[in-house]
């Protein structure tokens, strides 16, 4: 008997070893299986619709909506005191449907904030089978880094969901809370994925005096809807709450079980926007509030509980007077400062020689470290902080730039100012007008402004992002508002001029560069921040843009380090690249030193304009000598091109027995509009071939 | 405590009070967790403890009088003194370091390098501002700003917090300003209650690379220890060495210093890492019954390698015996041992990379759970030591952190070391080919293994190809390039990388079952099994697949354009052989390019700038005509191939030609250019080839001549013109005058034209 259970025991554990073998075995590949669940007939299609649509793009939101809501917040009294609350809060709350093009990919969404914003807890999920089935992403939430932001308090929260198969499709909603209404300043239409269908609905309560304005939807297919909200989406959603499906947030609290009906009379906007391509970034590219559709929102004014009439942001007065409370008590103690201001002008004679010693001290002895926390990125630091730090944001070096000019007697105030990115001026008043403090010098009847984050900018020189951009001054309880100069493209002159003989089958001579305004900055800038090991061997690798197979030798270089006038280099210049000959010909092209911008491709999927960093002019003459007993036998067609945006010319001629070769770029907008894309494209086809065109010298 | 609690007892108020401050402690202790609190405390009185060691002559400090020429440094360093210690306090291994340095600010560029410092959370930072007046200004902490982070999960709603860098900027810096930097941290860990926890200083290896950053007036490294510690070294290259400068029952202290050292230059192609002064130093635990061994000074000896390997096979280490569980399952009852270490490198890569998503697998990760496997299967087999050139020989070493592990199953060749997604099971890090490893066989007795040396195999160039067939369509200033690229050895790695996915389930299995049928297992359940499996995985690999090309397009895109030329086009056709087999190791895929800007007009002529298609341009570098001070490292010993075959119309003749071959070999490398011309198609070859990795000094010659070659030939130009006597002459031009093809060359034309049907006389 006992062998016969040792046999049945065994017999039992083989077969419970066997089954545990296969059940492995089929877990292994589980995965695979069970992601079919997730995805209908319908999604598939409509994917692969989309994907026809979208080949490079791997989400898509088939089904979105934007509420905007206002509302006075609980149990908090406006005062006047309050610098960045307000009673009147804004909250927008998203609802996104979110399909997947392709298999095995992962979702991954941002949120930006910063701490006048408070963001709700996303609660997302798979539709249709897993319907109801709602669940929390995990949320990561860290701080933002913002190029040449020293410290800001953007932060950003992102959370990431599989979506296994094509088809799969996620929903998700989250809400923002504005604690000043003013930050909420605009909203833009595009995301990172394409937007199939998107409403935004804009709910304000009739005691709310709002304006909305749309921006950039020349191209946009948006149409104003009658559709209630509770025909929407947001209904969709809200019913979903009702049900309990694990919608008991607080944050939702505010749609369930309402009817919009009955909370007294709101005005309603809504809009319905398709096809909205993926927003992505280009070379050179413009603000995005140039091209990208938006809504841009201003409150003017609001009843508070008490029902007054508030006062928030009806025109520039209601701006300047908000910008007027944050400056009022900085609490500068201009007496630190007043010895070192007094220790810089004197000696020097006339009101300019002064200002110049006070401006380009801080220029060059205050770091420019921004800050934007808080109140502290509207806020100036005191000047006498900025002073003993010798560091400080825009704002803070104003500041201590104008109290510096004010404690040696000159009429010297805070100005804001939005740079060339930003779309907007004071005609349509709000915080996304501005995004720069300069500081504005009142002398003899003239106004300077001066921008003291300018690295090595001389006094009444302006860096080209502010140029032509309206300022608002402060002036007392009033304002001005003025504009900052539009300086022309020929104060930025850059002349480069080369004469050359062929030697050895090399093109052999000696060049020399001038720069003047903007393009004498920036070389300035760049020889400047080098390391002074490397600076000799930077300046020839700077030089020697033909590339290395050609050399550089002997340079000279003059008042590159000046604040104003011009840089000069002279160098010799071999170049080993330029030609080629057999028996009876020699072939040159004078390729070495080109034109700046003119290669950048225009993207067929570009929706902006191109904008650089200055207005550039530059022109090029080389003079070739031919060698004797040889004559030149065929000249590349020359190049004109010219409308309100670009000039240019390239030109090959023969003068006495010297070849020359001319060119030209003259953008005196610093930019390309859109409009002017097929000028920028059959430019830049032109000047391509021209640099790519031979001279033939041929034997007389 | 008692008594204290007796009075509190017999006095209500007292113990009201005493509950109050209670509470108002903890709410204050609300600011900074327990684990901040414990952090800072621990930081600041270690950092004491530590300075209180340090000789006062040590730190301190006058503005010397530097060296002519350094004033044309952006940075000097003025003084550099650095101390690392390891030793028990209290029963607690400790590891700490502590450095204290002065900088001379020099230029503009130094004082944007230093305008702001980064530390981490459990570091000890003081930066003093030393001006010109011997006035001092220190950091003003309040503008110390930080980068949380929270982590909130979703399912159970709980929020971490993790503590970011900080940053803090730096007050009033000005050109001639000298900056004191001290800096203390340790290895110490703090839970969410603030209780501590040490890492083991065992094993901490330690590089001081002398003259690698900036110019160093005066530096010294002090190494503390005390028992179970002992200091382990060797000096590189003539670095300075190590000089035991203290000895007590409880400690040791050994010192370093050096002075007046230069910045040293880099030179193209220079191995800084092998070639500069370094020292290497390393702690370690006292083995072997207290015995001290020596390293790093004498021959290896290996004794003290042992209670590593034995460490290999310990079950803790890893986490590995799921993996070594879920392998015995897969691999079933049918095996043969002499494939064991095959089918687990196949089994570990698969799982490693697809199913637990891993990134880079550590060598000794790798070896450790092989050497596991092989014991469970009774698999006899030798492990491997071997040590990176760049850090000298065997004989240097001082901690195992520098040895490449390996495994060589007895009476096979291949060497298991590395586990990639993309490698196969016999290559070896290029860093250790060449050397002298040593082979420890664990087949007798664990305490006397048998020993031997072997030079394992310098790397060869046969075996790490570059291939690129380019057809070239002429279309105006465009040239359409459809390309057919081959890559096999190392020189796959870069490309394989951009490649659709890692690895795919139905090639994997057909590698890891390939073996299998050939080894004629007919096992009905195995075969229908397997078969089945390999249908769904195929199903599910070809939607990856297809999904993954578009990916990789856009990679080889990005990686191609305006590398050598401008692309206008980038167009992937596919892949041939995706190099994960290890049958067929060698990746292969085509692809088409729209180049610009090497095709210029003369009129009529065309000139085509064809030696910019025979690869990367090689510039020539003048300022290296001179004297070389350093050794040569020209990377992996390499061929490389391209074949560029252009369609020239009729009535079309090509110049230029004359001049295009050439053919260059010596030492460092050999360089040639071949062309064929039968007067319709032009085929120009090109053949580089890297014989070695590593060159003297004095053989920079040879290594410019063959890079002068190169880009003379890149500077190469032909000219297309019409011919309108084309159709007389074509037979003529079948080979030109003066186009120096080899005869080798000519027999091919002659054989292409005879299996073509004479294509020249059409």
């Amino acid at each position: 008997m006992p062998k016969i259970k040792f046999a049945l025991l065994l017999v039992v554990m083989v077969t419970i070893a066997s089954c545990t073998h296969k059940y492995r075995e089929q877990k292994y590949f589980r995965r695979y299986h069970t992601l079919r669940p997730f995805v209908s007939s319908e999604n598939i299609y409509s994917a692969k619709e989309l994907r026809k649509k979208y080949p490079d793009e791997s989400f898509a939101d088939v089904n979105s909506e934007i509420l905007v809501e206002f509302y006075l917040g609980e149990g908090e009294e406006l005062s006047s005191d309050s610098l960045m609350r307000t009673q009147l809060k804004a909250r927008v709350t998203y609802f996104h449907t979110i399909l997947s093009l392709h298999d095995a990919v992962r979702f991954q969404y941002p949120i930006f904030y910063n701490e006048h914003m408070k963001v709700s807890p996303v609660r997302a999920t798979y539709t249709p089978y897993d319907q109801g089935n709602w669940f929390n992403p995990n949320i990561t939430d860290y701080s933002y880094e913002i190029d040449g932001y020293f410290y800001s308090d953007s932060r950003l929260k992102t959370f990431s969901a599989s979506m296994p198969t094509l088809g799969t499709q996620l929903r998700f909603t989250y809400s923002i809370e504005y604690e000043n209404v003013n930050y909420l300043a605009n909203i833009f239409f595009p995301e990172s994925f394409p937007v199939d269908k998107r409403k935004i609905i804009v709910r304000a309560p009739e005691w709310l005096d709002l304006s909305t304005l749309l921006k950039n939807t020349e191209n946009t297919d948006v149409t104003p809807s009658a559709i209630r909200p509770e025909k929407s989406l947001i209904a969709d959603f809200r019913r979903m709450f009702e049900r309990g499906e694990g919608l008991d947030y607080n944050w939702y609290g505010n749609y369930s079980g309402r009817d919009f009906e009955k909370e007294g009379s709101y005005h309603y906007k809504i809009w319905n926007i398709n096809g909205l391509a993926p927003r992505n970034s280009f070379v050179a590219e413009e603000g995005p509030s140039y091209y990208l559709p938006h809504i841009l929102f201003r409150v003017n004014s609001y009843k508070n509980k008490e029902g007054n009439k508030v006062k928030v942001i009806e025109d520039v007065q209601g701006l300047y007077n908000w910008y007027r409370k944050l400056v009022l008590n900085i609490g500068n103690d201009p007496e630190v400062i007043r010895e070192k201001a007094a220790e810089l002008v004197k000696g020097k004679n006339g009101d300019e020689e002064k200002v110049k010693a006070i401006f380009y001290w801080v220029q060059d002895n205050v770091r420019y470290l921004a800050f934007e926390d808080g109140i502290a990125g509207f806020r100036p630091e005191p000047c006498q902080m900025v002073f003993t730090n010798r560091y400080g944001d825009c704002k803070g070096m104003a500041n201590l730039l104008a109290e510096m000019l004010k404690s040696q007697g000159y009429d010297a105030r805070l100005t804001w100012i939005g740079t060339r990115r930003i779309a907007y001026d004071y005609s349509e008043p709000s915080m996304a007008v501005d995004n720069h403090m300069i500081c504005t010098l009142m002398l003899d009847g003239k106004r300077y402004f001066l921008d003291a984050t300018e690295d090595l900018i001389g006094f009444g020189d302006y860096a080209h992002r502010i140029q032509g951009r309206e300022v608002l001054i402060e002036d007392g309880d009033t304002y001005i508002l003025d504009r900052v100069p539009d300086l022309n493209a020929d104060r930025n002159a850059a002349v480069i001029k080369g004469s050359f003989h062929l030697e050895n089958g090399a093109v052999v001579g000696e060049i020399n560069e001038w720069y003047k305004g903007e393009s004498h900055t920036r070389i300035n800038r760049y020889l400047h921040g080098l390391k002074s090991e490397k600076k000799e061997y930077s300046v020839a690798r700077y030089l020697n843009r033909a590339g290395m197979e050609n050399q550089v030798t002997g340079i000279r270089m003059d008042s590159v380090f000046s604040r104003t006038g011009t840089t000069h280099f002279n160098y010799q210049f071999t170049g080993n690249d330029l030609s080629f000959a057999n028996d009876t010909l020699v072939y040159l092209r004078l390729n070495m030193i080109q034109l700046p911008f003119y290669s950048l491709e225009w993207d067929e999927n570009r929706p902006c304009g191109m904008s650089f960093s200055y207005k550039v002019h530059e022109t090029h003459e080389y003079r070739v000598q031919i060698p004797k007993g040889w004559t030149v036998k065929d000249l590349p067609e020359p190049v004109v091109m010219e409308n309100s945006s670009l000039q240019s010319e390239l030109s090959y001629s023969i003068e006495g027995n010297e070849l020359i070769m001319k060119a030209r770029l003259i953008l005196p907008e610093g930019g390309i509009p859109l409009k002017d894309k097929e000028v920028w494209e059959e430019n830049r086809t032109k000047m391509e071939n021209f640099y790519a065109s031979y001279v033939v010298f041929v034997k007389k | 405590m008692r008594a204290m609690w007796y009075l509190l007892r017999n006095r209500t108020p007292l113990l009201g009070a005493a509950i109050i401050l209670l509470f108002a402690s903890s709410s204050l202790s609300n600011a900074q967790s327990p684990a901040d609190t414990a952090r800072s405390n621990w930081i600041l009185r270690a950092k004491d403890q530590c300075v209180d060691r340090i000789a006062p002559a040590d730190l301190a400090f006058k503005r010397e009088a530097l060296p002519k020429g350094w004033e044309k440094n952006s940075i000097v360093v003025l003084s550099n003194y650095a101390r690392y210690f390891s030793y028990v306090d209290q029963n607690k291994p400790r590891v700490g370091q502590y450095s204290l340095t002065r900088i001379l600010l020099q230029d503009e560029y130094a004082l944007n390098d230093f305008s702001s410092f980064e530390l981490e959370d459990d570091e000890y930072l003081e930066v003093k501002v030393i001006k010109k007046d011997d006035s001092e200004i220190l950091l003003d902490r309040s503008r110390e700003v930080f980068s949380d982070i929270y982590y909130t999960n979703g399912k159970t709603g709980k929020v971490r917090y993790f503590k970011g860098d900080k940053k803090i900027p730096v007050p009033n810096l000005e050109i001639g300003d000298i900056l004191e930097i001290e800096r203390y941290s340790e290895h110490v860990k703090f839970d969410a209650k603030g209780k501590v926890s040490f890492t083991d200083p065992d094993n901490g290896l330690f590089i001081i690379r002398f003259g690698e950053s900036y110019p160093v007036f005066k530096m010294v490294a002090e190494f503390e220890l005390s028992a179970p510690y002992e200091l382990h070294w060797k000096a590189m290259n003539d670095a300075p060495v190590l000089i035991e400068t203290g000895r007590n029952e409880l400690r040791q202290i050994y010192r370093v210093s050096d002075q007046e050292r230069p910045y040293i230059k880099g030179e193209f192609w220079s191995s800084r890492k092998a070639d500069f002064p370094f020292l290497k130093v390393a702690y370690s635990k006292k083995r072997n019954k207290g015995k001290s061994i020596k390293r790093g000074t004498d021959e290896l000896d290996p004794e003290w390698i042992y209670p590593y390997l034995n460490d290999f096979r310990k079950k803790s280490d890893y986490n590995s015996s799921g993996v070594i569980m879920s392998f015995s399952r897969e691999l079933g009852e049918h095996y043969d041992k002499t494939d064991i270490a095959y089918r687990f490198y196949v089994f570990y890569r698969r799982k490693y990379y697809i199913e637990m998503g891993g990134d880079d697998l550590s060598n000794k990760h790798f070896v450790s759970i092989l050497s596991r496997i092989l014991d469970k299967y009774k698999v006899r087999y030798e492990w491997m030591v071997a040590i990176p050139k760049e850090l000298g020989e065997l004989k240097d070493l001082v901690s195992p952190k520098e040895i490449q592990w390996g495994i060589r199953v007895l009476g096979e060749d291949d060497i298991y070391s590395e586990l990639t997604p993309y490698g196969t099971m016999s290559e070896l890090d290029p860093s250790i080919a060449g050397t002298k490893a040593l082979f420890i066989n664990n087949s007798r007795s664990r305490r006397d293994p048998r020993l031997s040396y072997v030079n394992l195999p310098e790397l060869d160039y046969k075996k790490n190809e570059l291939e690129i067939k380019s057809r070239v369509n002429l279309d105006g200033y465009i040239l359409e390039l459809n390309r057919e690229h081959s890559y096999s050895g190392f020189m796959r790695y870069r490309y394989a990388r951009m490649m659709p996915h890692t690895l795919l389930y139905s090639e994997d299995y057909e590698e890891m079952y390939g073996r299998y049928y050939k080894m004629g297992v007919v096992s009905s359940y195995v075969f229908e099994h397997q078969n089945n499996l390999r249908k769904k995985l195929e199903d599910v690999g070809d939607r990856y697949w297809h999904d993954d090309l578009k990916a990789a397009e856009a990679r080889l895109a990005r990686y191609f354009r305006d590398r050598y030329y401008k692309i206008d086009d980038y167009e992937f056709y596919g892949i041939d052989n995706p190099a994960r087999n290890m049958f067929n190791p060698t990746l292969a895929f085509s692809d088409r390019i729209n180049a610009y800007g090497l095709v210029g007009f003369s009129d009529s002529t065309q000139i085509i700038s064809i030696g910019r298609l025979l690869g990367e341009t090689l510039y020539q570098m003048d300022q290296e005509d001179t004297l070389r001070l350093t050794g040569i490292d020209q990377g992996i010993p390499r061929t490389l191939r391209y074949e560029v075959e252009f369609n020239i119309g009729r009535k079309k003749k090509v110049m230029g030609l004359e001049n295009l071959d050439t053919t260059i070999d010596n030492k460092s490398g050999k360089f040639t250019v071949r062309h064929r011309w039968n007067g319709r198609k032009l085929v120009v070859e090109s053949e580089q080839i890297i014989y070695g990795n590593k060159l003297d000094p004095e053989q920079w010659d040879d290594v410019l001549a063959i890079v002068h070659a190169i880009s003379e030939t890149n500077r190469k130009k032909i000219t297309i013109v019409n011919d309108p006597n084309a159709v007389v002459e074509e037979a003529d031009q079948s080979m030109p005058a003066g186009a120096s093809s080899s005869d080798q060359l000519k027999e091919e034309d002659d054989e292409e034209n005879e299996n073509s049907g004479g294509a020249t006389n059409e």
